[in-house]
């Protein structure tokens, strides 16, 4: 059975291509917001690269790659989610929305690994960019570390609680009445959000690494 | 009336992963190399972007989109491109 097509669309594929529209337009202005946060880093970078030698291997690079490999992994199932959505197979939709979900999950859980360690060694997030002097440039390298993957981490929690979302959603719905846009319009988010780590990985974990 | 599918095929899906992987090794092992940090940066600058431009083609599927996902999409990197740019300048000049 087809989509339902609500006005003013003429069928199901225009439908689709508007709410894409919608969301590649939502995910332009994310960019832009999460542009402004690589502007901090890169002035921070550029005036003070000391602050990245001396923080920057303080820094779980092997968590950090797991983390990576995590969230590639949910981007993969979660294009196999799009793809199913719109087979309606139903079980598999349900296993792939559910896989993302959990490695989604599994992200989160090293993030919070990462924050206590980071917290438990005092290097907090304080943003201390006035009184940079000696010693006290871990808050602000720790400042640019928290802000950056705090920002981030909270676009995964939003995503993995709509993720839980369509799963419960999927779960009540026959497959022959599944409605396979939304997922799609999760799935642009999701991998978006997947984009924002691929660049603050090496920006922040793998900095200062091959000086002994 | 079957609607065409915005996601890649399961193999295809499997083969990106692949290479994003492959990609991930490589900017890790490449970060541990003996080199100028100009280098580091453009190489793992490099990296991320062909990781992403894998990301936007092959999962998020942008080319079967309207022109105008296309247009919005094009306008956020000329703004984003537009802004880092100046900054640079700015940071590099004010620096001397």
């Amino acid at each position: 059975m087809a989509e339902l097509v609500h006005e003013p669309f003429a069928d199901a594929t225009e439908q689709r291509e508007a709410v894409a529209l919608g969301m590649w337009s939502f995910l332009a202005q994310e960019m832009l917001f999460f542009g402004v946060l690589f502007v901090f880093y890169t002035t921070l970078r550029v005036h003070h690269p000391e602050l990245f030698a001396r923080f920057g291997p303080s820094l779980d690079w092997r968590l950090a790659t797991a983390m990576t490999v995590t969230l590639l992994t949910s981007s993969f199932t979660m294009a196999l989610a799009v793809r199913f959505a719109f087979e309606r197979a139903r079980r598999d939709l349900l296993v792939a929305l559910a896989a993302t979900a959990a490695l989604g999950v599994a992200f989160l859980v090293m993030k919070g690994l990462e924050y206590a360690h980071h917290l438990e060694r005092g290097e907090t997030p304080t943003i201390d960019l006035a009184g940079l002097g000696p010693g006290a440039g871990v808050h602000t390298f720790f400042g640019l570390y928290f802000v950056l993957t705090g920002f981030h981490a909270l676009h995964v929690i939003g995503g993995v609680v709509v993720l839980v979302g369509l799963f419960v959603v999927a779960a009540r719905t026959r497959a022959d009445a599944l409605r396979p846009t939304p997922t799609m319009a999760v799935g642009l988010y999701w991998h978006f959000v997947d984009i924002v780590w691929l660049f603050l990985f090496p920006a922040l974990y793998l900095v200062g690494r091959s000086s002994p | 009336m079957s609607e065409p599918v915005p996601a890649p095929r399961v193999r295809t899906a499997l083969v990106v992963l692949l290479a994003l992987l492959l990609l991930t090794a490589a900017t890790v092992a490449l970060a541990f190399v003996a080199a100028p940090p100009e280098l580091h940066v453009t190489l793992a600058l490099a990296i991320a972007t062909t990781k992403a431009t894998l990301v936007v083609v092959f999962f998020m599927r942008l080319a079967d989109e309207l022109g105008a996902a296309r247009l919005v999409t094009l306008a956020a990197l000329v703004l984003l491109a537009t802004l880092m740019l100046l900054v640079v300048v700015d940071l590099v000049e004010s620096r001397v």
